[in-house]
């Protein structure tokens, strides 16, 4: 079942900012004037309250809205600026503090914390905690930048990262892990999710486009498995993608370490993204 | 408003470029940190938005972020950080550094026109 969520007196441009962050995931949102919101929060399972800069005004607000409704999580939405006289109220009237602008991330940890809808990620049964973040971002930055659907297909160790498609992004990982992560496209697929991610036609799109949207798919993909893996033993930094093109090619890889092959489906279409990293010794 | 955008992608560029372009705006455009300042050096005046990617060769968008903050002529100009970097170390670390606004990629349109929208209505202190 969808969770409730409540948007109380947020401007016009920030209530499609926090619904569309919001919509990712199982919940069902509504907007509701500050007037009707002390009397309607027992229908929702998270209040987001708009902060634009305090004032008495805002505190009577929540103050009512948590005399009435006090089993309501109440989260306040503000700004950098604002959280300083918002922090006050959290622990009176309200739970916590969303800062603006609004972060998919953060949104996705409040709602996990005080509803438990965030979505899914896709079920990966291999043992290496860090292939799965480039799955995700894989799906998400198809989805997201070319509204291509794609899904996983297979996965394989090789000892060899020798790339399959026409067309491949290569990112060089730094930090307490190294090595690299790749995406190959055949030609088609390619200038297909270029062509969509620039809103062009085949006709339209010259070699230089290809090259640098398989680059920056490559690098968006790293950026995003990245923010993941941030805090763990695989962190890493990035370096700036290079494409290569004009058929198979081999990366160079670190001695001895496997790469992972993960292999993709969009458009009856198959790509493969190549991860090879390898957790540096202190 | 004119926008000035700065990315080493000409992919990022041509996306924002059309997005602003349809909201009404005037786009110029930037490969690197250095082309960003130098276009910022003659109009300084005109441009009230610059859209920033963070990993570029040369001068990170960090470093050019603090640039225009740091230039009386140009601090007054709202900076939103468009980037792969998702991690929430590098939002604070950007808007602690004077970026009013900060989107991650990957992105769809319309969250893009938003973020853009937003920023635009923005007034620097």
């Amino acid at each position: 079942m969808s969770a409730e969520v409540a948007l109380i007196g947020f401007p016009r441009l920030q209530e499609q900012i926090a619904t569309r962050l919001l919509e990712e995931h199982d919940v069902h949102v509504e907007r509701v004037n500050h007037d009707e919101a002390a009397a309607r929060l027992s229908l929702f399972n998270l209040a987001l309250f708009f902060w634009p800069d305090g004032g008495e005004a805002a505190v009577q607000r929540l103050q009512k809205m948590r005399d009435e409704q006090p089993n309501c999580p109440i989260v306040i939405v503000t700004s950098h600026i604002g959280q300083y006289t918002a922090q006050k109220e959290v622990g009176q009237h309200a739970e916590d503090i969303l800062l603006t602008p609004l972060q998919p991330h953060d949104v996705s940890q409040k709602l996990a914390k005080y509803t438990g809808a965030v979505k899914q990620r896709e079920p990966v049964a291999v043992d290496a905690d860090y292939v799965n973040p480039f799955v995700s971002a894989t799906v998400d930055t198809l989805k997201q930048m070319a509204s291509m659907s794609c899904e996983r297909t297979g996965l394989r160790l090789s000892s060899e990262a020798t790339s399959r498609g026409f067309y491949s992004g290569t990112i060089g990982l730094s930090g307490n892990a190294e090595g690299f992560v790749s995406v190959t496209f055949s030609k088609e697929l390619a200038t297909q999710i270029v062509c969509k991610m620039l809103s062009m036609t085949e006709a339209e799109v010259t070699e230089d486009d290809i090259r640098d949207g398989v680059g920056e798919f490559m690098n968006v993909v790293a950026g995003a498995a990245k923010a993941e893996l941030v805090n763990t033993k695989h962190a890493f930094s990035l370096s700036i993608p290079q494409v290569f093109s004009g058929g198979p090619h081999t990366v160079a890889q670190p001695r001895g370490i496997p790469v992972f092959i993960i292999e993709f489906s969009a458009d009856g279409e198959h790509f493969d993204v190549l991860v090879c990293l390898r957790q540096k010794h202190s | 408003m004119t926008i000035l955008s700065v990315d080493d992608s000409t992919t990022i560029r041509r996306i924002v470029k059309r997005s602003c372009e349809e909201l009404g705006h005037t786009v110029y455009e930037a490969a690197d940190g250095a082309a960003a300042l130098a276009t910022l050096a003659e109009k300084a005046n005109e441009v009230g938005l610059v859209i920033l990617d963070w990993n570029m060769p040369g001068m990170t968008g960090l470093e050019v972020l603090k640039a225009i903050k740091s230039d009386p002529k140009t601090k007054h100009i709202v900076v939103m950080m468009l980037t792969s970097e998702a991690d929430m170390n590098f939002v604070k670390e950007a808007i602690a550094a004077g970026a009013q606004n900060y989107l991650t990629k990957p992105f769809d349109q319309k969250m893009l026109a938003l973020k853009i929208q937003e920023s635009a209505t923005m007034q620097t202190a």
